[in-house]
């Protein structure tokens, strides 16, 4: 799969109109969730992330209007790297001081600072992709019966043989083989349209 | 591999079509079970519907990890499922944070972490004593369902020792009908127990999803719980929550568990049963139940009746707007009737189900076996009308029978004499002759002679009509009561 190259114009530039609900939902559905699974990588605990995410959506929404990549001299992407970085370091140095604070997590915390930028924008690259898949997931769930989606998700996520899920489901295998495909297909499809959208 | 002989059913095209869905049915079948031999032909469909990096990332990006919070978890869970709970953002986010602290590290990548040995997939729900856990038991490659003492229960010594015994009481039950427990043990001072995962669906979500079950439908499930509730009653084990939610329907097969024994305790257990909490779902309580009074294997009869009841209608007979209103409705005694949520029952059902729902324990059916025998008996009948009844409920089914049979034979009666009579009338009259038939219908046999009383219709030749029909019913009740002998 090609690497999408700073790809988000199209939406950032969506963004700026303060009236449209619906670009910033799309932005907020891919990526709050995926600056919070960033921010626990870094080692945040799980409260934690949640207000780092709720800082960066909050500076991204502010920054919006003045972000332009001549400005910048880079992708949305490094923007995006440093105010995510900004946002855990801050939220460590506001943690308060007498508050138990685990040796594990710390150093979890540490090495996380200790992340090149590189090495953040590759996994935010990565989490970025989990995103999409997974906002496309939600919205393909629904298109298809439960029998079919429960063969995918058995065999495709959970890993379940497909031996097993076919006595279980009271299916042939090659029906289970077909109900799966005939989800993949949507899944793929729906995340290149989410993948263009922001391309477009 | 795939053979050479079967190269003429190895046609690309018709896959791309399997995929789009613009198959026949016969040619999909047809298909189906070619893919089920063809390996190359799952390959190629699979590489037509996604690309490679698709297939193997999709693993990856929809398992839920440690670098989950709430919410995604919480979207996770509904995307794996139809059979688990879909839990409030909020309330699973509380819940994932309450198990970080005790899970082990686990160097699977795609498991949030490990408990007693076993890696965890995820929170399939919680109740009033515990969380329970997916988790992955490796040595035996099986999914298992952990049930945990919250934590905050655990610090608690009264409650470990409840749990303990409830899950060895339980696991002690071994029947087809109840769920099997694999394991009772203890992992960073919580107990916790061991039982398999289902992918099925519970009764309730059966109900929610497809409505009410059939007369058949709902009796069968009934003798498979009552052989349960005996197996668990024969160890003085009450369930004391017997309700569609605890009932797991398996997939494919028609085999119900019951499951969740989370407030059985053994009858014996008086210390631990002094507490006073009602513990329970109201609308599926017995009445001493709901008074907070002891209960013994009867108050499991009566919930199996709300239970059966929902099964018919979709809600249980105590249903009411507000908790305080079925507590209040429990104790009156007061329910809704077969006869007025489904009328189109037969009438043996409100007094078979009459016999699970008596106020005092002692008028109700008194064990599980004797339960299982009864229903068993009504399966035989719905099955083939030359099986009776049990005892009891055939006698007002004559009865019942005879009713029916001189209502119809009455509006028959009625329906023809007034056609005959009316065969050049204009609308109105119609309408009116109508209206008479309707009322007929819906008297009872004690009265239906005298129903129609000239003065509720104004129309002469009607009234004519009528008495001829009068004397019509006299000739067949004379008629029907010959026939019983009565």
């Amino acid at each position: 799969m090609p690497p999408p190259q700073d790809t988000r114009e199209s939406l950032l530039v969506a963004l700026r109109d303060p009236d449209n609900v619906n670009a910033w939902n799309e932005f907020s559905d891919i990526y709050r969730p995926m600056i919070g699974r960033i921010a626990r990588r870094m080692g945040l605990s799980a409260s934690d992330s949640e207000d780092a995410t709720q800082q960066v959506m909050l500076n991204v929404s502010q920054a919006i209007n003045s972000w332009s990549k001549d400005e910048t001299k880079g992708s949305f992407r490094a923007w995006l790297t440093v105010v995510v970085k900004n946002a855990v370091s801050n939220a460590i140095t506001r943690r308060p001081r007498d508050r138990a604070n685990g040796g594990e997590n710390s150093q979890a915390v540490l090495q996380g600072m200790a992340i090149d930028n590189d090495e953040l924008e590759r996994q935010i690259e990565d989490e970025y992709r989990r995103s999409v898949f997974r906002a496309a997931a939600l919205r393909v769930r629904s298109e298809f019966a439960t029998t079919s989606w429960q063969a995918f998700w058995s065999t495709c996520v959970d890993g379940v043989p497909v031996g097993d899920m076919s006595k279980e489901l009271n299916m042939s295998c090659g029906a289970i083989y077909a109900a799966r495909s005939r989800v993949m297909q949507r899944l793929q499809q729906v995340t290149q349209e989410l993948l263009t959208l922001e391309e477009a | 591999m795939m053979n050479h002989s079967s190269t003429s059913a190895c046609n690309a095209e018709d896959l791309s079509r399997l995929l789009t869905g613009t198959l026949s049915v016969t040619a999909t079948e047809r298909l189906e079970m070619h893919l089920t031999q063809c390996e190359d032909c799952v390959r190629r469909l699979e590489l037509l519907a996604a690309e490679k990096n698709s297939w193997t990332q999709t693993s990856k990006y929809l398992s839920e990890d440690d670098f989950d919070c709430g919410l995604e978890r919480a979207k996770l869970a509904e995307l794996s499922n139809v059979g688990s709970i879909s839990l409030h953002s909020k309330e699973h986010q509380i819940l994932t944070r309450e198990i970080q602290g005790w899970l082990d590290p686990t160097d699977d990548p795609y498991m949030i972490g490990r408990f007693a040995g076993y890696e965890i997939v995820g929170i399939i729900g919680h109740g009033g004593m515990g969380i329970v856990l997916k988790g992955l038991e490796r040595s035996l490659n099986r999914y298992v369902a952990i049930k945990i003492l919250a934590p905050r229960l655990a610090t608690n010594a009264s409650a470990r020792r409840r749990f303990a015994r409830e899950a060895q009481a339980a696991a002690a039950v071994l029947h087809e009908n109840v769920v099997a427990i694999h394991r009772v043990d203890e992992a960073h001072g919580l107990p916790f127990l061991v039982m398999p995962y289902f992918v099925g669906e519970s009764l309730q979500q059966r109900i929610d999803r497809s409505g009410p079950l059939t007369l058949q439908a709902s009796l069968r499930i009934g003798v498979q719980i009552a052989h349960g509730l005996a197996a668990a009653h024969a160890q003085g084990l009450v369930h004391r929550d017997i309700k569609p939610a605890n009932i797991m329907l398996e997939p494919g097969v028609e085999r119900v568990q019951i499951t969740d024994f989370g407030l059985a305790r053994a009858v014996d257990d008086a210390a631990l049963t002094m507490t006073g909490i009602i513990a329970g779902t109201p609308p599926f309580m017995s009445p001493e139940q709901a008074a907070g009074a002891t209960i013994d294997v009867r108050s499991d009869i009566f919930s199996l009746g709300c239970l059966l009841f929902a099964c018919l209608t979709g809600f249980s007979p105590y249903r009411a707007k507000t908790t305080g209103e079925t507590l209040l409705r429990l104790r009156q005694g007061r329910r809704t009737f077969l006869k007025d949520a489904e009328p189109s029952l037969p009438a043996w059902v409100e007094d078979l189900l009459a016999g699970f729902l008596q106020t005092t324990p002692s008028n109700r059916i008194q064990s599980a076996h004797e339960v299982a025998a009864i229903l068993q008996q009504c399966v035989l009948h719905v099955q083939s009308p030359d099986n009776q009844l049990p005892g009891n409920l055939s006698k007002r089914r004559r009865q019942t029978t005879v009713l029916i049979g001189v209502t119809t034979v009455m509006s028959i009666g009625v329906a023809l004499l007034i056609y005959d009579k009316l065969t050049e009338r204009s609308k109105p009259t119609l309408k009116s002759a109508q209206t008479i038939v309707a009322d007929q219908h819906s008297t009872d046999l004690a009265t239906g002679n005298q129903a129609a009383s000239s003065e509720a219709v104004d129309i002469p030749e009607i009234s004519s009509s009528i008495d001829a029909i009068d004397h019509d019913l006299k000739r067949i009740e004379i008629e029907v009561q010959s026939l019983f002998g009565e």
